[in-house]
């Protein structure tokens, strides 16, 4: 490979780091709050709700009709 | 040059005036957190000289920005809601707010941290590495922390409870760290002035350096960054006399000499250049690819600069990667960036200065004219003949004198 094309990749993918890392910074709060909330959710539908045989989808539904 | 400097300048005016109008500063609403610093109390209303709540049940609470305004962090003031009962002793501490570079103070801003403030007595000496933990890489911080604390309950303490206390605490409070980066900011600058008359001297530029690295770099973790020009527009004075040294002798390099911190004192670009030596074939890469990709850098510095004054939020610009190196914090992404800009230099000379580098930007874009550096083939920066001063980092090795 031709050392411009190298270059050419290297400085494309620290730009794309670059470029994640603002977009971290700004969205960590609600990205980490996000990937949380949906952390609790899956692991009480593992621990509770999929022992009574439902899935997920399932789960919502009822819920929804409770509500 | 002249286009990207006016740009630069249309986009700090216009996302200042646009964070001024979105994003004015909110002060916080204290009296939330009040529960949290004294469960099961109820206060009324903030009253009184210097403004408190309380006391209720023999407990106050009160924000110290309201009592020791003027204690600053490396970045402003620290926020802080304390409760103190009527024997001078601090039943409850919690950060309302701060401007720090988070890098430095996630352990500081950790309640393990804060806890052991609740229970001293106002008398206490609250001194650094005494009876309050000092971090490495946070001192500044720290510092900054404790007086605030120690200021305002003693003043509370003996205005509101009427009792008995010390005066300012004796001790070391405020680190030598100012004066070592002075000694070798002026060591830097005197090496500069003699290598533009000899050329004898031009390895004296690898003896700043390679402290550069020890003191400003993993000793003080304090390089300069863009955010310390972010939080010098915005306002955010820092009471650390380290924080003045560094912005005003940055300023004065800049003026004087243009990037003369890239190439006489920054560590990164010191580790960098020092990596870049290693004997090995580097890429030739075209000169027109190569010009074109340095603009990248002020691109970036106008993006993040737009971002931090538009939201008031100097973190938000946070991508720079000796502040995740010497702070020794990161996020897996900072670290990968980090160790690419690390290894890459094996192949192309102090990448990260040449096409990334937010200080680079904002130094080559306040550099003056100087025809007198004309470049040369073994140029740290691999500049090519009669570069643009901007892309200088003043190493002498191509001045050629009047």
């Amino acid at each position: 490979m031709q050392d411009n094309k190298k270059f050419r990749i290297v400085a494309i993918l620290s730009t794309l780091l670059v470029i994640f890392i603002l977009s971290y910074n700004i969205l960590q709060e609600y990205f980490m709050t996000e990937i949380g909330g949906y952390l609790k959710r899956r692991i009480y539908y593992e621990t509770v709700i999929s022992k009574k045989g439902l899935k997920l989808h399932d789960a919502r539904h009822w819920k929804k009709i409770e509500e | 040059m002249k286009r990207l400097r006016i740009a630069a300048l249309i986009i700090t005016i216009a996302s200042l005036t646009a964070g001024f109008f979105f994003s004015p500063e909110k002060r916080i609403d204290e009296s939330a957190y009040l529960n949290e610093v004294a469960p099961e109390v109820n206060f009324g209303e903030k009253k009184g000289m210097p403004p408190h709540y309380g006391p209720e049940s023999g407990i106050t609470a009160f924000n110290t920005y309201d009592i020791v305004p003027s204690i600053r962090g490396y970045a402003g003031p620290i926020r802080l809601l304390i409760a103190l009962n009527s024997r001078g002793d601090i039943t409850g501490i919690r950060i309302l707010e701060h401007r720090e570079t988070k890098n430095y103070v996630q352990y500081m801003l950790s309640h393990e941290y804060l806890k052991q403030f609740t229970g001293k007595n106002v008398n206490d000496p609250f001194e650094i590495d005494k009876d309050i933990d000092a971090i490495s890489r946070a001192t500044e911080s720290v510092q900054a922390l404790t007086k605030t604390v120690r200021e305002s309950s003693r003043k509370v303490a003996s205005q509101v409870y009427g009792l008995e206390v010390k005066g300012p605490a004796g001790g070391k409070q405020s680190g030598i760290g100012w004066i070592l980066y002075l000694l070798l900011f002026l060591a830097a600058v005197i090496f500069y002035f003699v290598t533009r008359k000899t050329k004898v001297l031009l390895r004296s530029r690898d003896i700043c350096l390679v402290p550069g690295i020890a003191v400003i770099g993993v000793y003080l973790a304090t390089p300069f960054s863009i955010l310390h020009i972010f939080n010098l527009v915005l306002l955010r004075m820092s009471s650390s006399a380290l924080w003045y040294v560094i912005v005003i002798s940055a300023l004065i390099s800049i003026a004087i000499a243009g990037r003369f911190y890239c190439g006489w004192l920054c560590p990164f670009g010191a580790l960098a250049e020092f990596i870049g030596r290693i004997p090995s074939r580097k890429w030739e890469i075209a000169p027109e690819t190569d010009e074109r990709w340095r603009r990248l850098k002020y691109f970036l510095l106008c993006l993040i600069t737009a971002v931090v004054f538009t939201t008031r939020h100097t973190e938000y610009g946070n991508y720079e990667t000796y502040i995740t190196l010497f702070s020794f914090h990161g996020n897996a992404l900072t670290w990968s960036l980090v160790a690419l800009m690390l290894i890459i230099n094996v192949r192309v000379e102090r990448f990260w200065c040449r096409y990334l580098c937010p200080v680079a930007a904002f130094t080559g874009l306040l550099s003056r004219k100087d025809r007198r550096y004309i470049s040369r083939k073994d140029c740290p920066m691999a500049n090519k003949h009669n570069p643009l001063i901007s892309e200088c980092i003043r190493c002498n090795k191509c001045y050629i004198g009047k």
